[in-house]
C-alpha cells in the first residue's frame, strides 16, 4: 500500500508544482543524496499538517524552507520575486497540503469520499526535517529549485 | 458582456490567485467579491448583485456543500450558477454538489486555460 502512494505521491507533488507554482522538482530515488548538490542553505523551513479520514486515515506533513516557500508564494501570485509576506507563505504552504492531499487520495480512489481536515502551518527553526519512521510512515524528499522539500504520511492505524 | 463574480475560498492566497488567473484568462470581470467561507459568502449575496460563484469546499465555519444547500433554499440565490474550484475529486462528493445544483467544476492545480474554458460555457449556457 505505502509503495503506491508513494508513487502517486511523487507524481502528484510534480503535477502541483510544476503547474500552480512554476517549480519544477527532482524527486530523490533510493539512498542517492545526488539530488541535495548543491544545495542552498536556510534557517527555518514551514512545517504544514493536513489530517485525512476516508480509506486510510493520517497526517499529511509537507516542509517547505522559508525562502522557498516566499518564493513559491510569489509565483503563484506573480508578485516580483521576494515579494510575498510570511503570512502568505503560510497560506501558500496550506494551500500545498490541500492540493497535494485533495489530488493524491481522489487519484488513489475516487470512489472513496476522503475528509481534509482545514491545514495548519508553523514555523520551525533549523534544517532538521524529522524524516518520520515506522511502518505506518512514508516519507518523499525532493530538490525544488535547489532547496529540499519533504513530505511525510502518517498512517493512524486501524482500530 | 461583464459578470460580477464572487470568490468563496478560506485561503486569502488563493482567492488572489483565482481572481487573477480569470481575468488573464480572458473572462470579463464586473465587480468581484471575495469571501472566506459559505457564511460570509452568503452574507455579501444579501447586499451585492452576483452573476457567478466560484467555490471551494473545504472550508471552516460553512464549508462549499453546506454554502450549496443554503443557496438552494432561498429563491433569490438559487439559480446563481456556482462552478467549484477544489483539490476534492471524491465521485460521491461531486455527486453531490451536482445535485446541489453546481454547473461544473475545476480541481486543483489548474491552467488559466481550463478556467477560461469552463466559465465562458457555463456562462453561455446559462444566457442561452
Amino acid at each position: 500500500m505505502i509503495d503506491e502512494i508513494e508513487k502517486k505521491a511523487i507524481a502528484v507533488i510534480a503535477q502541483v508544482f510544476e503547474t500552480m507554482f512554476f517549480t519544477p522538482v527532482a524527486v530523490q530515488q533510493g539512498e542517492s543524496e545526488d539530488l541535495y548538490s548543491p544545495i542552498k542553505s536556510f534557517s527555518a523551513f514551514l512545517r504544514g499538517e493536513i489530517g485525512f479520514e476516508g480509506k486510510h486515515c493520517g497526517t499529511l506533513i509537507l516542509s517547505v524552507p522559508v525562502e522557498l516557500a516566499k518564493t513559491m508564494a510569489s509565483n503563484f501570485m506573480g508578485l516580483e520575486e521576494e515579494s510575498a509576506s510570511d503570512s502568505q507563505a503560510v497560506d501558500m504552504v496550506n494551500e500545498l497540503c490541500n492540493m497535494i492531499c485533495g489530488n493524491l487520495f481522489s487519484q488513489l480512489d475516487k470512489k472513496t469520499v476522503w475528509n481534509l481536515t482545514i491545514p495548519q502551518t508553523r514555523e520551525v527553526s533549523g534544517q532538521a526535517m524529522d524524516a518520520g519512521n515506522g511502518d505506518q510512515a512514508m516519507s518523499v524528499r525532493f530538490n525544488a529549485e535547489g532547496y529540499p522539500v519533504q513530505l511525510q504520511i502518517q498512517f493512524t492505524p486501524a482500530a | 458582456m461583464a459578470y460580477n463574480v464572487l470568490i468563496v475560498d478560506d485561503s486569502q492566497t488563493m482567492r488572489k490567485v483565482i481572481r487573477k488567473t480569470v481575468s488573464i484568462s480572458g473572462f470579463e470581470i464586473g465587480d468581484c467579491w471575495e469571501a472566506g467561507n459559505g457564511r460570509e459568502a452568503l452574507d455579501i449575496l444579501h447586499s451585492c448583485w452576483v452573476d457567478l460563484i466560484l467555490a471551494d469546499l473545504n472550508m471552516p465555519v460553512m464549508n462549499g456543500l453546506e454554502m450549496l444547500r443554503e443557496l438552494k433554499k432561498g429563491e433569490l440565490h438559487r439559480h446563481i450558477p456556482v462552478i467549484l474550484i477544489t483539490t476534492e475529486g471524491s465521485e460521491k462528493r461531486l455527486e453531490e454538489a451536482y445535485a446541489l445544483g453546481i454547473k461544473g467544476y475545476i480541481q486543483k492545480p489548474f491552467y488559466p486555460e481550463t478556467i477560461r474554458d469552463v466559465l465562458t460555457r457555463i456562462m453561455e449556457e446559462t444566457r442561452d
